[in-house]
């Protein structure tokens, strides 16, 4: 396990402890929903569903989570890149 | 809602045959444990630790756990890390903790039927119940089961099943696209369909003239039929028209216009229905309040009015946004904002009833009560001058609509900072999309069409043309109205209606005033004939 790895672990951890990742997720989650990418995304995958011979979870959940980082809406990226770089700092003030 | 028709059609037997007892208990409790963990962001500002679960194979701090139903285990989905441990100890399901979907390792694919479906629902909402912080212990929702009383299961076994759709087109009359858009849009409303399909307006008993509610009910009768082609509402059309007279006639109406009308109407014939507090179907289903606070600049004094509403009305003014590509994006969000936020008041404009002068206030509207359907128009004719047939400009912006909304930054008490404590469960603020209008062409020569949704399926529609279409479709289109119903309905224990108390009481006392005359007739002729003797 390399450094970066063991230190992505330990702010993971506090992240999740002090309650700081579900209020990243519950300020940037709506943000996603008006922009229209979340039901893009729902969208897609009916879609996708529809076109599959065989259904299978893990095959649509491939094919979505790329086509869902690709088509991340800017100003939510930023928002959230900036949001876990004011943790960080104020993590080693 | 699936039916149980539809387990005929479930491919995992393993579900049925082994999601029962230990296992079962297993997924009733990890649903449990999700909403007592996910019970409001804001809650979590006491600075407490919350459990964090870690990963059985690789120990990282799981954000989007997968439990096991058989052991202890919890791991991630990346990496495969659950699914191997299933195959390694012979585990058959695990469960995403956000979602309760359940992974099935003998299919090695997500599955679901009845008895899950409604597993989930029934667990996540008595944890809910549980936690709903409120002046009165909240109600237990009481599942639907079928009556066992001998005379409905009778008169149940009589009757003939009938293959129905529950779609129709709408032949057009003459320029009545607007009337059978907003028709549409009733028939999929969620609780005006289960209103009507249940009997509770039965034409054939109803002595009104020119009632509105028999014509819903005939118009539920006909789209629930086995004719699935296309049908005029030619009662429906002659009812509004005696009606409503501004309405009357071939020439094109605004379709938001006779939305209203036909509430008013089928309000006024309602049993039971009043002018405040009103309980029946339509205030039922559309009825809100918004609150408007003046707050004086000079005195700080607040004066607060509340009113009722049946829809909400969005301008479409606001400053465009720009998305990645530079295209001006309207959201709805955004129009929501504008409505509900400060509006600043000249001191010609107010004069405070505390401090008396005329000063400076800043007014702001807010969603104090929300109905469990929610109307939503966008102002798109301006009408230029007072003369409504002066040709009108439309404003075609696009707005971006979502198929599920949350009007909880919207409502009264998100507004004040000393309740946002006992807002209640979240989802009671959320909305699912339903049915949205269309309209193409100018003010005086357009047509209108619709999109609405079944289960998960959508349609459009277009007089009597009726098409299978997608959500995607639906979005990409400009809506001109667009109705959400709510995710979770609120709902207290069931009384009998005081129109119906007070017709009781009434017959009551009526056979005791009848009992009372007798006695007295009685006793006239008994002292008559003593007088003889």
């Amino acid at each position: 396990m390399t450094d970066v790895d063991a230190f992505y672990r330990k702010i993971r951890l506090r992240l999740v402890e002090s309650g700081e990742w579900e209020r990243m997720k519950t300020t940037i989650g709506p943000k996603l929903n008006e922009s229209g990418w979340l039901d893009d995304i729902k969208n897609k995958g009916v879609e996708r569903a529809g076109e599959m011979h065989q259904l299978s979870f893990q095959t649509l959940f491939e094919a979505l989570s790329t086509a869902g980082h690709v088509g991340l809406p800017l100003p939510a990226r930023r928002e959230l890149q900036a949001m876990i770089r004011e943790y960080l700092e104020k993590q080693f003030e | 809602m699936t039916s149980n028709g539809l387990d005929e059609l479930e491919l995992c037997s393993h579900l049925a045959a082994d999601f029962t007892g230990d296992v079962e208990t297993q997924y009733r409790r990890v649903v449990s444990w999700s909403v007592a963990r996910h019970s409001n962001g804001r809650s979590l500002a006491k600075r407490r630790k919350v459990a964090a679960p870690t990963c059985g194979t690789c120990n990282i701090t799981l954000v989007r756990p997968f439990v096991c139903l058989h052991c202890p285990y919890s791991g991630c989905w990346t990496g495969s890390h659950v699914v191997e441990h299933l195959k390694q100890s012979s585990h058959m399901f695990c469960v995403d903790v956000n979602s309760g979907a359940v992974f099935c390792s003998a299919c090695d694919d997500v599955v679901h039927n009845h008895t899950l479906n409604k597993a989930y629902l029934e667990s996540h909402l008595r944890a809910e119940e549980k936690r709903t912080v409120a002046k009165i212990p909240r109600e237990p929702f009481k599942f639907w089961e079928p009556s066992a009383d001998a005379e409905e299961v009778s008169a149940l076994d009589g009757t003939v099943a009938i293959p129905c759709q529950g779609r129709r087109g709408l032949l057009n009359l003459g320029q009545t696209c607007y009337l059978n858009v907003i028709l549409q849009c009733f028939v999929h409303n969620p609780l005006l369909r289960n209103h009507f399909l249940g009997d509770k307006h039965n034409h054939k008993l109803c002595k009104i003239q020119d009632c509105a509610c028999c014509e819903m009910d005939k118009l539920f009768i006909e789209v629930y039929s086995d004719d699935t082609t296309p049908f005029g509402p030619v009662s429906f059309l002659a009812t509004t028209w005696r009606k409503s007279t501004e309405l009357a006639g071939y020439a094109q109406h605004d379709a938001h216009e006779f939305f209203i009308a036909s509430l008013n109407h089928i309000h006024s014939n309602c049993k039971g229905s009043t002018n405040i507090s009103c309980i029946c179907v339509i205030h039922s289903t559309f009825a809100g309040q918004l609150q408007s606070d003046v707050r004086c600049e000079r005195c700080s004094n607040v004066t607060s009015t509340v009113d009722p509403i049946l829809d909400v009305s969005l301008e479409l003014k606001e400053k465009v946004v720009r998305d990645d590509k530079s295209n001006p994006v309207l959201s709805l969000g955004a129009c929501l904002r504008r409505y509900t936020q400060p509006e600043k008041l000249g001191p010609k404009e107010y004069t405070c009833s505390k401090c008396g002068k005329g000063s400076s206030a800043s007014k702001r509207l807010s969603f104090r009560r929300l109905p469990p359907v929610l109307s939503f128009q966008f102002k798109r004719f301006e009408h230029k001058g007072s003369d409504k047939s002066a040709s009108a400009k439309k404003l075609d912006s696009l707005v971006r609509i979502p198929a599920n909304l949350d009007m909880m930054p919207f409502t009264t008490m998100n507004m004040k900072d000393n309740d946002k404590e006992n807002t209640g469960p979240h989802i009671m603020y959320q909305y699912e999309l339903f049915a949205v209008i269309n309209h193409e062409g100018q003010m005086d020569n357009g047509h209108y069409t619709n999109f609405a949704r079944f289960d998960s399926e959508w349609y459009r529609f277009d007089d009597d043309k009726v098409t299978h279409s997608s959500l995607g479709a639906c979005l990409k289109s400009t809506p001109y109205m667009c109705f959400y119903v709510k995710k979770h309905l609120e709902y207290k224990p069931h009384i009998t209606p005081t129109y119906i108390r007070t017709r009781e009481t009434e017959a009551v006392r009526e056979r005791a005033l009848e009992r009372e005359k007798e006695a007295a007739r009685q006793k006239e002729l008994d002292d008559a004939l003593l007088a003889t003797v």
